[in-house]
């Protein structure tokens, strides 16, 4: 019995607890006026995964809802990997630095995987957003951000 | 014989699998050494395991499928459960139902029950007697948790029945019944009335060579940049009573955290001083200990980044069955992946404050179902140097991933715009090459003009052409 617990601890601690799909964490971050950063995808499938990364401002109408456009001239951004193939149950980690000249900001980074190759068909692309919220201060940015924006639900 | 067929199982039953993932490892906290491989087919997945451990050749298969919306596993594997703290796993070789929908799940066994190895390399079974059980959870809609655990191993008994409640501010956790012919109660009460402010409570029996009973009490509060935490521990192993005390308080200021803790067990008083700072990928730690009168000193950390992860760390962990209450520990880990190969090494403290050791390789390989695998090395060099460009089809549209393997080894994929770039460390051109077999772009592709090498700071073009399938 006490070979078969450790033998569990031992598998929790490192195989964690199973989930499917294709995972992106943190999801939301908040930043002051500089922000240094990084985000994980993890591939929990068996086959590797392309993932590219492309930056987008985004703003929020008064129901919270996000409409995406190209990145404001006033954002500047440094990605360290703008694609990278994840192995299969690996995560990849992508580091970032974001500088906005007139906070606040409001950017998602979007991680597009397609998994695998086939000779005929569509793409079909998921895509996972990071959203980082730039204010003059960090805390609270996100409430702050939506806020002025009008969000008034949760 | 045996051992014969066991081979001929390992190497030819995976031979027309899609994907195969192979392990190896020895671990000297199971006392094991051994190798398992898993073939993935498109409607099964079938794993064959075998290995030594404490000096016997140990064995292990087993198939796994879905069939009417069930899932069923044939052969060894390790029925474990676990609900409020409380868990049970026993070692089978049998036939696994299962059925999970939104609120009730349900496991089902018959088979076998005997001494197994569940390691992240090799899952072996030996039965010894006849056995059988069931697992059943159900999820309410009002924050309840129902779970009935009954099984029959052998000459022992298990009916264990566990009800817990959660709301936004309260975790209320209860379970009891016979656990393997003996008595047993887990209980775990939570309760967090503000965000910053956290009290849990709880009870649990534990049986490993004899009974164990643990008692916690302990709390933490969010107070600004300083969080302060004090716990009460108690355990009884055997006739042995261990009672522990701890408080301490921790301060973040930005990127560095400064903890001091006081720690009580068996009339011994220890103090832990540690100063801990992230930045980037590392973590950097030192610590100053004082006991009886003696002072030391430790340092540890670590660094996490794509191909490879270390770390050293150094603890204080409650020890109740050895009676030593609270003891330092210090652990090491490390991981090292290499292309769809991880090496992993890693130190545990047992229950008696031994170290033990783990340490295993994994690795996929495509099987010939897999069709168009993408076999590249695609970490970046990093560096300050950017190597950018677009990929266009023949009508000038952008092409999405397709991709581009720059000299050093990088691969690079192109976005919804058809653009990539790659950081280089040194300021000089790199050769290009366009990975037609790894695109993830769907279609068959063929290379119109593509430069042979791109400087930094350049933006190349490269332009393809969709071939019509044959």
């Amino acid at each position: 019995m006490k070979r078969v617990l450790s033998l569990l601890l031992l598998q929790f601690s490192f195989f964690g607890l199973a989930v499917s799909a294709q995972t992106v964490s943190p999801l939301i971050v908040e930043c002051g006026k500089k922000c240094r950063g990084e985000f994980s995808i993890t591939n929990n499938g068996l086959t590797a995964l392309a993932v590219t990364v492309e930056a987008r401002s985004f703003s929020l109408d008064t129901q919270g809802h996000a409409t995406n456009r190209p990145l404001d001239s006033g954002v500047e951004l440094k990605l360290e990997e703008g694609s990278a193939r994840v192995p299969p149950k690996g995560t990849h980690t992508f580091g970032y630095q974001l500088k906005c000249s007139a906070p606040p900001c409001s950017v998602a980074l979007l991680s597009s995987m397609v998994v695998g190759h086939a000779a005929e068909g569509i793409l079909v692309r998921v895509q996972l957003a990071h959203t980082i919220y730039i204010c003059e201060k960090q805390k609270d940015c996100r409430k702050k951000v939506r806020a002025a924006a009008g969000v008034s639900v949760d | 014989m045996l051992r014969v067929c066991l081979c001929v199982l390992l190497l030819g039953v995976p031979a027309s699998a899609q994907i195969l993932q192979l392990s190896a490892g020895r671990s000297s906290l199971l006392g094991g050494t051994g190798g398992e491989i898993t073939a993935f087919f498109p409607e099964s997945t079938l794993s064959a395991s075998a290995g030594f451990a404490n000096g016997h050749f140990v064995f292990g298969a087993s198939e796994t499928f879905k069939i009417h919306g069930l899932d069923v596993t044939a052969g060894d594997r390790v029925f474990s459960y676990s609900f409020d703290g409380a868990g049970l796993g026993v070692s089978t070789r049998g036939l696994f139902v299962q059925r999970n929908s939104r609120h009730t799940s349900l496991a089902v066994f018959v088979g076998s029950t005997g001494f197994g190895y569940a390691t992240p390399f090799m899952v072996t079974a030996k039965s010894q007697h006849g056995g059988a059980g069931f697992f059943l959870q159900h999820h309410f809609d009002n924050g309840l948790l129902l779970s009935s655990l009954a099984l029959i191993d052998g000459g022992k008994h298990t009916a264990v029945q566990g009800l817990s409640y959660r709301s936004h501010s309260l975790h209320l956790a209860g379970s009891g019944g016979l656990l393997q012919n003996q008595k047993y109660f887990s209980g775990e009460a939570d309760y967090q009335p503000f965000q910053n402010l956290n009290i849990s409570a709880n009870h649990n029996d534990f049986f490993l060579a004899d009974h164990l009973t643990t008692n916690s009490l302990s709390g933490f509060a969010g107070l600004g940049h300083i969080t302060p935490q004090a716990s009460l521990l108690g355990g009884q192993y055997r006739m042995l009573k261990t009672t522990g005390a701890s408080a301490g308080a921790s301060l973040r200021i930005g990127s560095i955290t400064v903890r001091s803790n006081f720690y009580e067990s068996n009339h011994r008083v220890l103090l832990v001083h540690a100063v801990q700072e992230h930045f980037h990928r590392w973590t950097v730690s030192g610590i100053v200990s004082q006991l009886q009168g003696q002072t030391s000193y430790a340092f540890g950390g670590g660094y996490h980044d794509n191909r490879i992860s270390l770390s050293l760390d150094h603890s204080v962990l409650f020890f109740p069955i050895s009676g030593k209450g609270f003891q330092q520990t210090t652990t090491v880990q490390v991981s090292l992946r290499l292309h769809d190969t991880a090496l992993n090494f890693q130190t545990n403290v047992d229950p008696m404050v031994h170290i033990q050791y783990t340490t295993y390789a994994s690795s996929y390989v495509q099987g010939p179902l897999a069709g168009a695998a993408m076999n590249s090395q695609s970490h970046s060099a990093g560096g300050k140097f950017v190597i950018g460009g677009a990929v266009v089809d023949e009508h000038g549209q952008p092409v999405e991933g397709a991709a581009i393997r720059l000299q050093g080894g990088a691969v690079v994929y192109s976005d919804s715009q058809g653009k990539f770039f790659a950081r280089m460390k040194h300021d000089k051109p790199a050769t290009l090459v366009v990975l037609l077999q790894e695109f993830a772009a769907p279609g068959r592709w063929a290379i119109t003009s593509c430069p042979v090498d791109a400087a930094p700071g350049t933006e190349v073009l490269i332009r393809l052409r969709r071939e019509i399938a044959p």
